[in-house]
């Protein structure tokens, strides 16, 4: 049997920059170009590159181990003759090397869980924050629009109300209630979204008073609304033709 | 994904009268001219043991510069 050495190598060295950039990035479209070239491979090899770096320097720093490039060089040419010295290299330093990409591997998994982590407690990505252009996660619009993660801590809102008109039976409607999910579809638009309290109108009836008999202008508002039963609504994107968002803030009284 | 809500978001869709107070502001709220829509309503809700009184006010997005 024959086994691509260079390409083993290859997969194992560029493996932690795929993993790190994978867990690190939120974005909503999950359909990625992998071309050799692409954004997605380009990002994984400059991830690759760094973290190699930083975990060589801390393989010196910590144990004296120093990074041989020649043997690296050897076991990427394809001539056996050439490998094999490589191999014998590789093969007398095996558990520090194996030590090495098992405490990358779990570090490119660790440290982007924990980056993540901090950048939305101190919310570091919004858009106000100082340090939004690095942080910043621009492949999630959605994300930001429906999580509030744009306000500050102390000015965030406490809930998002949807406004959506949606054709039923050839007539539009007015749906309106509480956002609870939101899901997104592998190219990132928005896919469907659950509504909690929701009411709805044909919007045809669109005026909000009318005159009483009695002559007295009253509002009809609630009247022209009826509550949908249910806990969860589930709305799809696709079939809305506006969608309207506005946050809603609550405040204890007394 | 979980959308923006709060406890006391929460804690108010499980109060079933709450729920209605909340539903009147929703669609109250869309007939108002746009100057009103600040306007705070006033909500009761039981949460846990206590009662709690919240008002709730449409508030604008976030400054995005």
């Amino acid at each position: 049997m024959n086994v691509a050495l260079p390409a083993i190598v290859i997969f194992f060295v560029l493996l932690p920059g795929f993993i790190l950039r994978t867990r690190l990035k939120r974005a909503e479209r999950t359909s990625l170009d992998f071309s050799p070239f692409g954004e997605v491979v380009a990002e994984a090899v400059v991830w690759s590159v760094l973290v190699h770096c930083l975990w060589l320097f801390l393989s010196y720093v910590i144990a004296g181990q120093v990074f041989q490039p020649l043997v690296l060089v050897k076991l990427l040419s394809g001539a056996v003759t050439v490998q094999e010295s490589a191999a014998i290299a590789f093969a007398g330093s095996f558990w520090w090397i194996t030590a090495y990409f098992v405490s990358l591997l779990i570090a490119a998994f660790a440290f982007p869980v924990v980056l993540r982590t901090l950048i939305v407690k101190y919310r570091l990505d919004r858009s106000s924050s100082r340090f939004n252009y690095i942080f910043r996660f621009h492949k999630a619009p959605w994300y930001y629009l429906l999580t509030g993660a744009d306000f500050a801590e102390a000015e965030a809102p406490d809930m998002v109300l949807i406004s959506a008109i949606v054709e039923v039976a050839k007539e539009a409607v007015l749906y309106v209630g509480v956002l609870d999910e939101f899901y997104v579809d592998s190219e990132g638009q928005l896919d469907r979204l659950v509504l909690q309290n929701v009411a709805r109108r044909p919007l045809s009836k669109d005026k909000s008073v009318v005159e009483a008999d009695d002559g007295n202008v009253v509002n009809t508002e609630l009247a022209r609304f009826y509550e949908v039963d249910g806990d969860s609504f589930v709305l799809r994107y696709s079939e809305t033709i506006t969608l309207n968002i506005q946050y809603v803030t609550l405040s204890e009284t007394e | 994904m979980k959308a923006l809500k709060s406890q006391l978001a929460k804690d108010l869709l499980a109060d079933d009268q709450a729920r209605n107070e909340l539903r009147r502001f929703l669609v109250s709220n869309r007939s108002k001219p746009s100057s009103s829509k600040g306007e705070a309503v006033r909500i009761q809700f039981r949460s846990g043991t206590s009662a709690v009184t919240v008002s709730a006010s449409v508030v604008p997005k976030a400054k995005t510069d």
